[in-house]
């Protein structure tokens, strides 16, 4: 079975990628989610770095409400045709597991541009360059910050996923025959 | 082409099986004691009026549902009583479906819907794709198997769901009202592609409609009123 669970997580980014508006959307609001939640945590105010994580929280919990909301036919059809509960699950957290890291990929690499074009006009990489912001620069060369931003945003997943089971789990096969 | 005839073998039983739904305080009966026995090979006709229960009849024959009493046995298997984890296997093995809304994974391909309820097993990706192939082949819908489900017809995204129901070589074919949103020309030709696969293949269909002109493709067909199936059925 995890030859099938393999085939069913890749079958799952190829689907996220061709859901482009939704793929797009979310890896712009997760680049978003991870700038702030680095910026948060660079500060030293726990309310600053609880705010960053409730953040993470909420935009992880909406995606999973929404994957599983916007597939609620798709999820009760694969049921009829033999899908298990497992087998979807894969699909869904696939897509958020694609999304949340293609968009920490996005972050770094932005960050690398910064710091490369920092470099050319000043010779300095941490120099702030005059058309981005200081602090918008310290937090996206903020390279000391990147692990901990990335395992609070991975953590911040859970609660998401859990939804995203739940609503997977009370989806009945039954549901794809009636009309929408 | 060879024709098959329905055997003896009763791929579907159902005794006294009932269903109740509870709406407020109310018992609402949708299905009452349905007695049924439908062979291998057939293609059985389900009819009756919008609400009087077919497609609760049909969530019931597939195992999608459990009666609230009696039994329905499907190849043998007690849908009843059998563990709720076995029963993506059950259908994966035994069932096919054919929806009214088609219901095509979008952003799948032709080819890849149909691979779709082989994916979950251990069959090899070259084998998961020769079937699919040849059912693509089987409904005349090879030359479209790398468009999306969304750039097909009505007529063509339920030639691939048919496709679909058949990859895994399922006893029976369940088909809820497969004709409901398409034109009569396009419906017809489903209507007799079913009929072809059913001769040709064997494989037992279920078809659900209100329209009584479907009837005619059938090799028996039963009428629901009320939830009861009509003496003579």
């Amino acid at each position: 079975m995890v030859k099938a669970g393999v085939r069913i997580l890749f079958k799952s980014f190829r689907l996220a990628w061709r859901a482009q508006k939704r793929f797009w959307a979310f890896i712009v609001i997760y680049f978003i989610l991870i700038f702030m939640v680095t910026g948060l945590l660079l500060s030293t105010n726990t309310l600053y770095i609880l705010t960053g994580i409730l953040g993470g929280l909420v935009v992880a919990t909406l995606y999973g409400f929404l994957l599983t909301a916007f597939r609620k036919t798709e999820i009760a059809t694969l049921k009829c045709i033999g899908w298990s509960n497992s087998n979807i699950r894969i699909l869904i957290i696939g897509e958020i597991l694609l999304v949340s890291c293609l968009a920490f990929l996005l972050f770094i690499e932005v960050g690398i541009h910064v710091s490369g074009l920092a470099f050319y006009v000043s010779g300095d990489p941490f120099k702030p360059l005059f058309f981005v912001p200081g602090s918008v620069q310290q937090v996206l060369l903020a390279r000391n910050m990147l692990l901990p931003s990335f395992v609070t945003v991975v953590l911040a997943q859970i609660p998401g996923i859990l939804l995203a089971n739940y609503r997977i789990l009370i989806v009945k096969p039954m549901e794809a025959l009636r009309m929408p | 082409m060879s024709s098959r005839k329905s055997s003896s073998y009763s791929v579907i039983v159902t005794k006294d099986a009932s269903k109740e739904y509870h709406r407020g305080r109310e018992v609402v009966v949708a299905i009452k004691n349905a007695n049924l026995e439908i062979k291998e090979g057939e293609f059985l006709a389900v009819v009756g009026p919008s609400g009087c229960g077919k497609t609760t009849l049909l969530n019931l024959l597939s195992g999608l549902d459990s009666p609230s009493s009696g039994k329905v046995i499907l190849d043998g298997i007690d849908t009843t009583v059998i563990d709720e984890r076995l029963f993506p296997k059950l259908r994966r093995e035994k069932v096919g479906f054919v929806f009214q809304d088609f219901n095509l994974i979008q952003d799948m391909t032709a080819m890849e819907n149909v691979m779709a309820p082989l994916l979950p097993t251990d069959m090899k990706k070259k084998d998961i794709e020769k079937k699919a192939l040849d059912m693509l082949r089987a409904v005349d819908l090879l030359e479209r198997k790398d468009h999306r489900a969304r750039e097909l017809s009505g007529g063509e995204m339920q030639r691939v769901a048919i496709a679909r129901a058949l990859v895994n070589n399922p006893k029976v074919i369940f088909a809820d009202e497969p004709t409901g949103n398409l034109d009569s020309k396009t419906g017809k030709d489903i209507l007799e592609l079913l009929k072809r696969l059913n001769e040709e293949q064997g494989t037992t269909v279920v078809l659900v409609t209100h329209n009584e002109e479907m009837k005619q493709y059938a090799s028996r067909v039963i009428r629901l009123h009320d939830g009861k199936i009509e003496k003579g059925a």
